[in-house]
């Protein structure tokens, strides 16, 4: 059979390698339950990944169009402020104040869009000041104040039947099977990874290349922003200083599940299979005796080790 | 090339499969046991990065070892991000430990997960900063209230109840909150005193230096400042910009470097918590509660220290005592 | 002749199932140009990139010398567009003073010096995104007579250089002869390689076909041996022509004023000019691709681009042959199924050497490359073509095959607009020829009173 190595493919094969070790590694010594292999665990594991992954959807598309987005952790506070202030303070009904919370990602992807492919702008500079504007608009929604959702919110919600905790990692894994299918089906998705891959040769192919990335920053957007809203429900919490630096871990996962920063290579499955690597990591921690102090630093090598293995198994003999 | 790497990445993926269901199995296979275990109990500072929690550690270390039967795991957020020390939280209801003791970065957002632990068996007790409105069994840190009321009483003294103050606070924590409404009802008994601005530093002793001397420069003649936390007094130099001779400084918490600030006249009175109590007291109420003993009211307020220079040395020979677990 | 600056046996490369070199014996000895000959796909480049050491042999030894200096210059001429061309020739040998501060000053004279002997224009100072593609081989080649090498490798140097730059780096190739350089050249340029070269070695599907004297061999010898068959050099039959489907009228682009021209139905116009004459700008402006600074530019039907340089304007080498052959895709959904069979049959109809549909772009030689590119184009089935260096380092056979297409889609009724540096190749297929020299327009040729001398007269100046 033949195999091409397909971004992604690697990323799983790390995860279940990864789960499989620390399953061992945390077994109960003593007889009792385990304690990392169970499923409640999986569910939390599964609930807390989706923080990241969900915008690690729309990075992976971003990164694969030969872009880069700074802005998705702050669109997610200001999209769970917004939610949360028109659910709390304007009293409107949940769906109402969540769809405005999800058409704000709209309006920062339109903007970065706006400054990316109208003024020229370098994804990065202009991101940044995406997410300056996003996260000042937060503080100046809530004054310092948090929006409390929960008051509103009986213990036992479970809209469309699905408890409110199992929202996030649902969300996340319906997405990411819609977006698998437009990079890998659509024609769309062939468009933005020959636009990452050579803009010029994808322009004078005849590929709309102002269009595609108004489509991946607009996209990436709106994905920040149903984390936000989802956040901010399953949480309870509008906050407006949720999710400081999470644009990080976003690439990072994007990147991990086979995105490369030099564009036309990208796996929207990959980058949620790479949020879930990031938080299998991050529960396993917690697990595993001895202070947390060493977290930040393992988790920072284990991006390196990660991203070198896949380097090395993607090239080819030369 | 691609053929043969091909073969060997699915060569891989069994085995890792095979592994997984070893695993599975191993997990599945175990009985328990019925020997006497060892009492885990996971603590949950806001922050590991704050240097105030390092004493409930160390009470809560030599309380684990005094009783015997007791392990401490001791986890918490490497920034003050709540959402991540509500993951952590939830992987220790996950992990079934046999007791939860934590501050809380934001108790409404920790209720429900609380509350989870409570229902699962779990006791939880609060310390330092609560979670009001959840099931936790006990809280135990000083009664911020009058903590507040005690910041207010003092600075008033100092300014002879006249003059204008500033407050440094940070939004979000309960028991920050509740400290400044304490001063802000004893200010408000003052007619003659006035708060000109309520700063928030966010929890971070890097901003609390800057809006200390950007607010010398837009207030110059302020009276006073009111700090409910200790932000100002853990570092060196964040009051510096302040003319000590003018205006008078009250803030929170007596650890280092705070008495040497007090004694160079920096600040004029410190509110001090028992740190080592936060520890020590978690413990054995985790302990007693597990025992079958619920205390009859949640509130085990500590009680303060309020330190000025003059009975600084004798406050300091105190918490010698207190490390030393006397 | 000296003893053998390198000697290959048994040479063998392998990039998965396609073997681009099997069981390769050569030898270059000091003071000779050896020039290596052969069809698309023969395995002449990958020769030279194992004796540069940028790829691995699969099997067979490569014997030189540690102390031999190699100096290569590949077929690409894609460089990192924000360096400057000084740099480019000191890149790795910077000159330096004690604290490692860069001498900047000396390195821009030494680097003015070697342009100026490769006969470049362009100053040591511009950066190389800048550059034509004529001027970026010649700063490569600057840098390759720079190091003063004991091997020189040169993969297709002339196939972007003009008549005159070419015959400048002739003169360089025979001073570096005479102190005993080792030359390896290779070209699709018979008429060159016989002219310049002592032995000629011809490879066909990987394997050495022969080496000989270059005296006792010619174009037709060489071509059999390269092709394994015989094969006739193409006429331009005649054509008529019809409807107007492209009128440019005193158009102006950043380094062209004044054009006017038109393409019939029918009709294949050629755009002669040295670098710098700005036709690429011309083809991009009709496209839609480019502002346009004055002049109006009337399209009956819409026209479709081919783009020069390949490597950096045509192919997106991220992905494979058959998403750079359907790209834009057309509607919403991919048909995987369909593509495969079409890409199948465009495969077929232009030969396009390849082992299969889904090849990645780098496992193609430079002229299937281009046989691909052609077919996205063809795809739109065009009726107005605009085409710029399409065969830019393509090899006698595919060079045949696609001026047997040009011809066809004009007797087709296709319009063409062929921007070309190869003069025979203007002359064989155009109707009309245009003269660019320095952005105007310095005459309009009719082919049956175009000769090459007159061409390239009017485009230098010269005549």
């Amino acid at each position: 059979m033949k195999w091409r190595l397909v971004p992604g493919w690697s990323a799983a094969l790390i995860l279940v390698t990864e789960f499989t070790f620390f399953a061992l590694l945390l077994a109960p010594r003593s007889g009792g339950p385990h304690t990392f292999a169970n499923a409640a665990n999986v569910a939390l594991i599964l609930k807390y990944s989706s923080i990241y992954g969900i915008g690690a959807i729309g990075a992976a598309m971003v990164i694969g169009a030969g872009g880069i987005d700074l802005a998705p952790g702050a669109v997610i506070a200001l999209a769970s402020v917004l939610t949360g202030h028109l659910f709390i303070i304007e009293g409107w009904p949940l769906w109402a104040a969540c769809s405005l919370g999800l058409a704000i990602g709209f309006v920062t992807g339109g903007l970065a869009a706006l400054l990316i492919v109208g003024a020229r702008l370098p994804p990065f500079i202009a991101t940044l000041g995406v997410m300056g504007i996003a996260r000042g608009a937060a503080f100046l929604i809530t004054e310092g104040r948090f929006y409390d959702l929960s008051q509103r919110l009986p213990a036992g919600t479970a809209p469309l039947g699905l408890p409110l905790s199992a929202w996030p990692g649902a969300v996340m894994l319906v997405f990411a099977a819609v977006f698998q299918f437009v990079m890998v089906r659509t024609a769309v998705g062939r468009h933005i990874l020959a636009t990452g891959g050579n803009e010029v040769a994808a322009r004078y192919a005849g590929v709309h290349v102002g269009r595609v990335k108004a489509f991946v920053y607009i996209t990436g957007g709106a994905l920040a922003a149903l984390s936000g809203v989802v956040l901010g429900v399953v949480q309870g919490q509008g906050k407006a200083d949720l999710a400081t630096g999470y644009e990080l871990d976003i690439i990072a996962a994007a990147v991990v599940g086979g995105a490369s920063l030099s564009g036309g290579r990208a796996s929207v499955v990959g980058a949620v299979i790479g949020s879930l690597i990031f938080g299998v990591l991050r529960n396993a921690l917690a697990q595993i005796p001895g202070g947390t102090f060493a977290d930040r630093f393992i988790l920072g090598v284990a991006v390196l080790v990660i991203v070198v293995m896949d380097r090395m198994a993607t090239r080819e003999a030369t | 090339m691609i053929l043969d790497y091909g073969l060997r990445i699915a060569d891989c993926e069994r085995a890792a499969g095979a592994l997984v269901l070893a695993a599975v199995l191993a997990g599945g296979c175990s009985k328990s046991s019925d020997q006497p275990h060892t009492l885990r109990f996971a603590f949950i500072p806001k922050a590991v990065h704050i240097p105030v929690f390092n004493y409930a550690r160390i009470g809560a270390e030599r309380a684990a070892k005094q009783m015997g039967g007791v392990e401490i795991i001791w986890r918490g957020p490497e920034s003050t991000d709540e959402i991540r020390q509500k993951e952590l939280l939830e992987s220790f209801i996950a992990q079934h430990v046999d007791g939860i003791a934590i501050s809380c970065l934001n108790g409404d957002l920790l209720t429900d997960a609380i509350d989870r632990a409570v229902d699962a068996g779990i006791p939880v007790v609060t310390w330092d900063s609560d979670a009001p409105g959840s099931k936790r069994q006990a809280f135990y840190g000083v009664n911020d209230i009058e903590a507040g009321r005690a910041l207010g009483d003092g600075l008033a003294k100092l300014l002879n109840n006249r003059g204008r103050v500033a407050i440094i606070t940070s939004l979000g924590a309960d028991n920050l909150q509740k400290r400044l409404d304490g001063a802000k009802d004893v200010l408000k008994t003052y007619p003659d005193i006035q708060i000109v601005e309520v700063f928030d530093v966010r929890d971070d002793a890097v901003r609390v230096a800057e809006v200390i001397a950007s607010a010398a420069q837009r207030y110059p003649d302020l009276d006073g400042w009111l700090s409910v936390g200790g932000w100002p007094v853990f570092v060196r130099n964040a009051l510096d910009p302040v003319d000590s001779a003018r205006t008078k400084v009250v803030a929170f918490d007596t650890i280092p470097p705070a008495p040497d600030l007090l004694r160079a006249g920096k600040v004029q009175l410190l509110v001090g918590q028992k740190y080592f109590g936060w520890g020590e007291e978690s413990v054995k109420l985790l302990k007693r509660i597990i025992g079958g003993e619920r205390p009859t009211q949640p509130y085990q307020y500590s009680g303060m220290d309020v330190v000025t220079r003059d009975n600084l040395d004798a406050y300091l020979q105190q918490w010698q005592r207190w490390e030393r677990g006397q | 002749m000296s003893p053998a600056l390198l000697a290959t046996r048994r040479l063998t490369v392998r990039y998965g199932a396609t073997a681009a070199l099997r069981g390769v014996d050569l030898d270059i000895h000091g003071g000779e140009v050896h020039a290596v000959v052969g069809e698309n796909g023969a395995g002449k480049s990958t020769l030279l990139r194992v004796i540069a050491g940028a790829v691995l042999p699969s099997a067979g030894v490569v014997h030189m010398r540690a102390d031999v200096r190699v100096a290569w210059v590949p077929q690409e001429t894609i460089l990192p567009p924000d360096l400057t061309a000084a740099a480019w020739v000191f890149l790795g040998r910077e000159l330096h003073g004690r604290l490692g501060v860069l001498r900047e000053r000396a390195m821009q004279d030494g680097a003015a010096s070697a342009l100026r002997t490769i006969g470049c224009s362009a100053s040591p100072n511009a950066r190389l995104g800048t550059l034509a593609v004529t001027q970026r081989k010649q700063v490569q080649l600057a840098r390759a007579l720079h190091v003063e090498p004991d091997l020189l490798l040169l993969d297709e140097p002339t196939a972007v250089l003009g008549d005159s730059e070419a015959a400048r780096l002739f003169a360089q190739v025979r001073t570096l002869k005479q102190r005993g350089t080792g030359i390896c050249y290779v070209s699709h340029r018979l008429d060159e390689v016989l002219a310049i070269a002592d032995r000629v070695t011809v490879l066909r599907d990987g394997e050495r076909v022969s080496t000989s004297p270059a005296s006792v061999v010619d174009v037709g010898t060489l071509v059999q041996q390269m092709v394994g068959r015989d094969v006739q050099p193409r006429h331009r039959s005649d054509r008529s022509t019809g409807a107007l489907f492209l009128q440019l009228s005193d158009v102006a682009t950043a380094h062209v004023r004044g054009l006017s021209l038109g393409v019939r139905s029918g009709e294949v116009v050629g755009l002669a000019g040295l670098v710098g004459a700005g036709r690429s700008e011309v083809l991009e402006a009709i496209a839609g691709l480019r502002p346009l600074r004055a002049g109006r530019i009337a399209c009956a039907v819409p026209p479709v681009f081919v783009p020069e340089d390949r490597g950096s304007k045509g192919l997106v080498s991220t992905l494979g042959l058959r998403e750079n052959l359907f790209l834009p895709a057309e509607g919403w959904f991919l048909h995987r199924r369909r593509e495969h069979r079409d890409a199948a049959r465009w495969i077929e109809r232009l030969s396009i050497r390849t082992h299969g549909a889904d090849a990645a772009i780098e496992s193609l030689s430079g002229g299937n490359q281009q046989k691909l590119l052609l077919a996205r184009a063809l795809r739109h089935e065009p009726r107005l073509l605009l085409l710029d260096e399409p065969t830019a380092g393509v090899d006698v056979a595919a060079k045949a095959e696609i001026h047997d297409l040009i011809a066809q889609l004009a007797a087709g009724g296709a319009g063409i607009l062929l921007a070309s540096s190869d003069l025979p190749e203007l002359l064989a297929l155009c109707d009309h020829i245009v003269a660019l020299r320095e952005g105007t327009v310095v005459g309009t040729l009719a082919a049956v009173d175009a000769s090459e001398q007159r061409v390239a007269g009017l485009i230098t100046g010269a005549a």
